[in-house]
């Protein structure tokens, strides 16, 4: 009985996995690739010289495919790419040859295929090389877990706007000589004597000044949005940082929403307070981002009301005895579109956290920060 | 000693042990079968508008007018279109059409009808006076997850009347509530004409769409008032044409006419209010439309009455748009006759050249067809 409990365990088992639909799908995206090759002596149809050149097209869709990878990212896939390009087929899943020529003059072989691409396995790969996969950088030392990192995003929105006339300072020097010249006269007789004075006058005048311009008094309304604490988190979590909320790792939020009010930047005194907190607590990485939202206006293909928001972000690794910054995006925008301006200020806040987070990810990633 | 049944017992166990690996086989093949034979389920999601959610009003002046004239409750393109999805699902064979709310883990495929370009020409020839009214819809499935187009059909229907009165907006309003209203209306038979091979394209489909329209300057003096004045528009339109064409003669999965090719994103707005973006995937292959123009000779003339020939001339070209490879580039001339009597004082040239027009697509997809290059290289991956 046994056996045949074992066996029917067996197939069932079998049965399950062969025909079960798979829980985790896997992204596939579609990418066109060319790929050529110069051939000895005559081309034959299904010959190594044709399998030569899709394997070059295949190379070349995920060449095309890495492209659209942002700066940071295609860095860290230029890392994996010999690894990736050895073992083509585990990433291309399929093709289709869309065309293929062969000019007997030149001896060429020209292929033109579609691929399907298993981004996802491209991913696990860039995450496996960078480390990410695998526990964080201090977990040898320390024992399971990693270099903590803690995040501070404030989205900010113009409250008031103050500006100021030019001041314009006009100095005037007037100076006036007065010049002249006495002459007498003697009648020939000598009987009479005549004196004559003849006086002019210069008066010179030297105007200047200045014009001071001040710059205009801007006030932001500052919040922090779950939404947007979530959304890092999420892709902090997934690339295995050890996220820290802000608030478990003591730091003041109040103070960093004082200071984004009015300026681009923290105050030196919520920066060292920071410093010295998370430095007690053994948290290694502050990442602060404000992101500031745009007015609405309308998307002329969708017609939905779209939001920028625009983000500056950096993190800094506090290890050091001077902390240095190891991360940073400046000034990069992200839209948002919505049936009404509220729910795109929501989407491209969610949009700008998500996205920068993971640039920031791979920007650490890509100097061995984990 | 043994139990006279201990060794059938035994016997018996042998052979469940032996034939049971053979039965799971059975079971496991033939739920296989089953689950292959299925077709996809595919939630149906309603009716839309195409385009921005705030100029519908402007680009379909009379659809939206007819979508206002129902009871606030209802509207009327959308219960027009549950009511024949419904009455219609076994129709479409390809597809498991389900209706009510998807649950997660669901399919995320969305059967959608969309009303992409409408027209309403109104003309006076001598003394009668003549209403054309073109309307443009795509049978669309949509992805969920990716938020992409994953398959379209464009469907494009005309009503044609003419009276010795002129068209009030309200008459207007009263012909497209015929085109569309019941099962047998123009647009729902369109559709269910359709539905037999109406299904999701394979993994490795390939698609074909309509890049570019080029309206020529010859093609002009022909063209009503409204296309000549904005020629984008007709361009649309013959998109929208050829689009059916293709997919109805030829059996092509095609992918929606994007204006705008750079920014290739359809935005639907539903009849619950939702408004929503989906992208269109690029194309395997791109077709370009290059209308060069219409011409007319006088070919006989008699005291009471003349013979004319108009022609369409088109230059058609089929390419793959990221290595720019051509497979197709030929131009295609169509020809129609019309005898004008001498009495007839004016004469109505437009539904001439669009029949010439039309009958240069059919000569273009004939000729695409016959063309071993085009033929092999491009239409027979892009069937349905």
């Amino acid at each position: 009985m046994q056996t045949m409990n074992r066996s029917i365990l067996t197939w069932v088992t079998l049965g399950v996995l062969l025909f079960l639909p798979p829980v985790i799908r896997a992204e596939i995206v579609k990418g066109k690739g060319q790929g050529e090759i110069v051939y000895k002596g005559m081309f034959k149809q299904g010959s190594a010289d044709e399998r030569a050149a899709i394997t070059e097209a295949k190379k070349n869709a995920l060449t095309r495919f890495a492209a659209t990878f942002d700066t940071a990212r295609f860095e860290l896939y230029k890392k994996i790419e010999s690894e990736v390009l050895s073992s083509i087929d585990q990433y291309i899943t399929d093709y289709t040859v869309l065309d293929q020529s062969t000019d007997k003059t030149s001896r060429r072989h020209t292929v033109i295929i579609e691929a399907s691409i298993n981004a996802t396995l491209i991913e696990a790969a860039i995450q496996k090389s960078s480390g990410a996969a695998a526990p964080t950088g201090a977990a040898a030392s320390t024992g399971g877990e990693g270099d903590y990192i803690t995040f501070v995003f404030v989205a900010r929105e113009l409250a008031s706007r103050k500006a100021f006339d030019a001041k314009r300072t006009t100095v005037e020097i007037n100076e006036s000589a007065d010049t002249g010249a006495e002459k007498a006269r003697v009648s020939d007789d000598g009987q009479s004597a005549e004196r004559s004075l003849e006086k002019s006058s210069v008066t010179k005048k030297t105007t200047g000044g200045n014009t001071e311009t001040k710059a205009e008094e801007l006030s932001y309304r500052v919040s922090t949005v779950t939404e947007v604490d979530n959304a890092v988190n999420s892709v902090l979590t997934k690339a295995r940082y050890e996220a820290v909320d802000p608030s478990d790792a003591g730091l003041e939020i109040q103070s960093f929403k004082k200071d984004f009010s009015s300026g681009d930047d923290i105050s030196s005194e919520t920066r060292s307070a920071a410093i010295k907190t998370l430095k007690e607590k053994e948290i290694r990485y502050l990442t602060i981002a404000n992101m500031d939202v745009g007015l609405p206006d309308k998307d002329e293909v969708s017609g939905m009301a779209r939001v920028y928001v625009t983000v500056t972000a950096k993190v800094t690794d506090l290890k050091p005895k001077f902390p240095k910054t190891v991360a940073s995006i400046a000034g990069k925008p992200y839209a948002g579109l919505g049936p009404d301006s509220q729910v795109a200020k929501k989407n491209a806040l969610n949009e700008a956290a998500a996205r920068s987070a993971a640039e920031l990810v791979d920007q650490l990633r890509m100097k061995n920060v984990r | 000693m043994n139990h006279p049944n201990q060794g059938l017992e035994s016997t018996g166990n042998n052979i469940s042990v032996r034939f049971l690996p053979l039965f799971v086989v059975f079971v496991l093949f033939s739920s296989c079968i089953s689950i292959f034979a299925q077709n996809e389920k595919v939630f149906y999601g309603g009716f839309a508008f195409a385009g921005n959610a705030s100029e519908i009003g402007r680009n379909y002046p009379v659809a939206a007018k007819l979508s206002a004239s129902e009871p606030e409750s209802t509207n009327f393109f959308e219960s027009q279109a549950r009511t024949f999805f419904k009455e219609h699902a076994r129709s479409f064979s390809k597809l498991d059409l389900q209706f009510g709310l998807a649950r997660p883990g669901d399919t995320p495929l969305v059967l959608a009808v969309a009303l992409t370009d409408e027209k309403v020409l109104r003309e006076q020839l001598g003394s009668f006076h003549k209403l054309v009214i073109q309307l443009g819809f795509e049978l669309l499935i949509l992805d969920f997850r990716t938020m992409e187009v994953a398959v379209s059909r464009p469907i494009y229907i005309e009503f044609i009347d003419a009276s010795r009165e002129s068209f009030s907006d309200d008459d207007v309003v009263a012909r497209m509530r015929k085109m569309i209203w019941g099962e047998g209306s123009q647009l729902f038979t369109a559709i269910l004409e359709k539905s037999v091979d109406f299904q999701i394209r394979g993994k490795n489909q390939s698609t074909l769409q309509i890049r570019t329209v080029s309206i020529g300057e010859k093609a002009l003096p022909f063209l009503p008032d409204a296309y000549r004045q904005s020629t984008n528009t007709y361009a649309q339109a013959i998109a929208q044409q050829f689009g059916a064409l293709l997919a109805g003669k030829a059996g092509l999965a095609m992918l929606p006419y994007a204006k705008d090719a750079l920014n290739s994103k359809m935005s639907l707005r539903f009849a619950d209010a939702s408004m929503l973006q989906f992208k269109i995937p690029p194309p395997t292959f791109a077709v370009d439309v290059d209308l060069k123009g219409y011409k007319k000779i006088l070919d006989k003339s008699t005291p009471a009455e003349a013979l004319w020939l108009y022609g369409a001339f088109l230059g058609i070209r089929v390419y793959e748009p990221e290595f720019n490879k051509v497979f197709f580039d030929a131009p295609v001339k169509f020809g129609v006759p019309k005898v004008v009597p001498s009495s007839q004082q004016t004469v109505d040239e437009f539904p001439i050249v669009s029949e010439a027009l039309q009958g240069a697509f059919l000569e273009a997809i004939q000729q695409m067809q016959k063309d071993k290059n085009c033929s092999t290289k491009v239409l027979n991956k892009c069937k349905l």
